[in-house]
């Protein structure tokens, strides 16, 4: 089923999943339970640094990903509707993320409850990339495509979305 | 078909992108309630001039009488929380105590003695959260319950503080105070998640959005303290500190807070005086001076806008590799 090329080598993936690891738990590491179930002592040194060098990765990677897919994948592989939920959420946390770290800069806030309703969005776009993520690994186990699939095949693991559908 | 659903989509990511744009921006019509939203904010700062400061009180006093009555009363008894390490400490029953801050008192009087030049003087700081221009512990709140107004006062939703955030850990000083027993955390799972409400001033934002001074400044009868527009007193507490020939704590510390100290005497000595002398501890913050607050993370904000410019050049290179594959193959 699966004749097709990748469009990306296991090694752009390889350092996905690091980033996207580093990312949550540094994340994980600015919840109150880290330091209250002894995750981390938020003394000894800061989260944010860590979480500052995996966005970086993460929008370099998801840049890279984008235009190799734009200009070389366009044609052949479609995103599935788990792909395209993924890539909401992720552009969701890239906006919110660099909102935030807008607002850490010296001359610029966000002021009262904008500050708070970028900084939900953020936890919640990414909370909601475990279920995303365990759901497609679920229909991956069963046989079907993950993020991306080939457009000349039936999206069999999470429905195609309208356009690919069409063309497939 | 096809078309249409290609130009539907254009138009909703046009709209999409337009609406982060002004959502960014400052303009979105979802939060159209907040007039500012984002920028660089139009501070007002307090000065506080430790000269004139006789130590009497009344700001302390005008403090409570906004401030105490509105306080939440704690439900008793406390959860216990979990794990055992994670402290409780009540302070309801110890409302009246003003000589340090507490959830109940937001600012008091830290004073000391200090011999200059042969002179015995007793020195008295009204020590509040001194309302720094980049907060760590607004950045820091998990839950998005500290906020910062667009007048520069840092606060905390009660509706959304669960208490056990790194604020006073955050804080350079140490200023915001925990009460336990009170706040939307009990309302979830109180041992295992929460743990109170954290309290500390709110620079009197809903006065200060009316262009009026915070209580305590209103109170003050020896005009110990004054407030504005930052830049105005930050030129004021610079041509006082000039005058006297003496300093200005406030400016850098934190990178910059809206509570500006001006005094005849180096406050580097007004802290080492107050050390020997067992005036600083929990509730009862130092003045030591704290380096630029996110400065480590804000130094990496180049790397980072970097980082999707590296990613496209990335590609740029892969993509012409395949070019030059296909053209030998």
């Amino acid at each position: 089923m699966k004749k097709t090329e990748p469009l990306f080598s296991s090694f752009f993936s390889l350092l996905w999943l690091i980033s996207m690891l580093c990312a949550v738990w540094s994340g994980l590491l600015h919840l109150p339970q880290a330091s209250r179930y002894g995750l981390m002592r938020l003394s000894s040194w800061s989260p944010s640094v860590a979480h500052y060098y995996s966005a970086a990765a993460l929008l370099c990677l998801g840049t890279y990903g984008f235009v190799v897919w734009r200009m070389e994948g366009r044609n052949t592989h479609r995103l599935t509707r788990c792909g395209l939920v993924r890539v909401i959420l992720l552009l969701a946390l890239a906006v919110t993320g660099l909102a935030m770290i807008l607002h850490n800069m010296p001359d610029f806030s966000l002021f009262g409850v904008a500050y708070t309703v970028v900084k939900l969005l953020h936890l919640a776009c990414a909370l909601a990339l475990l279920p995303l993520l365990i759901y497609r690994l679920c229909r991956g186990w069963a046989g079907g495509y993950g993020w991306l699939c080939p457009r000349k095949e039936p999206d069999d693991c999470c429905r195609a979305s309208g356009r690919g559908k069409k063309k497939a | 078909m096809g078309k249409r659903l290609l130009v539907q989509r254009r138009t909703f990511l046009k709209v999409a992108a337009g609406t982060a744009g002004l959502t960014l921006a400052g303009a979105s019509p979802l939060l159209a309630g907040s007039a500012h939203l984002g920028g660089s904010g139009g501070d007002y700062a307090t000065v506080i001039d430790i000269d004139r400061c006789n130590g009497c009180g009344a700001c302390v006093a005008a403090c409570r009488a906004r401030n105490l009555e509105g306080l939440p009363v704690p439900s008793e008894p406390f959860p216990e929380p979990y794990p055992a390490w994670v402290r409780t400490k009540d302070w309801s029953d110890r409302k009246d105590e003003t000589d340090r801050l507490t959830p109940y008192n937001w600012l008091f009087i830290q004073s000391c003695t200090i011999t200059e030049k042969g002179e015995t003087r007793r020195i008295f700081l009204p020590r509040r959260c001194l309302h720094c221009l980049n907060p760590q512990c607004v950045t820091l709140c998990p839950t998005g319950a500290l906020h910062q107004s667009y007048e520069g006062a840092v606060y905390t939703s009660r509706s959304l503080c669960l208490g056990d955030g790194p604020c006073d850990r955050a804080c350079p000083w140490g200023i915001p105070q925990r009460q336990p027993g009170v706040g939307p955390y009990l309302g979830l799972a109180p041992k295992y998640l929460g743990n109170g409400l954290m309290f500390k001033c709110d620079y009197c934002k809903d006065l200060l959005a009316e262009g009026k001074a915070p209580a305590c400044v209103d109170a003050c009868p020896q005009r110990a303290m004054r407030t504005g527009p930052r830049a105005e007193m930050v030129k004021l507490a610079q041509d006082m500190a000039a005058e006297r020939g003496g300093d200005v704590f406030g400016l850098k510390e934190n990178g910059g807070t809206n509570t500006i100290y001006v005094s005849s005497v180096q406050f580097r000595d007004i802290e080492a005086n107050m050390l020997r002398q067992g005036q600083v501890g929990h509730g009862k913050p130092s003045l030591r001076p704290a380096g630029a607050s996110m400065g480590k993370e804000n130094s990496l904000l180049q790397g980072v806008l970097l980082a999707p410019a590296i990613g496209a050049a990335l590609a740029g290179v892969r993509l012409w590799r395949d070019k030059q594959k296909r053209r030998k193959s």
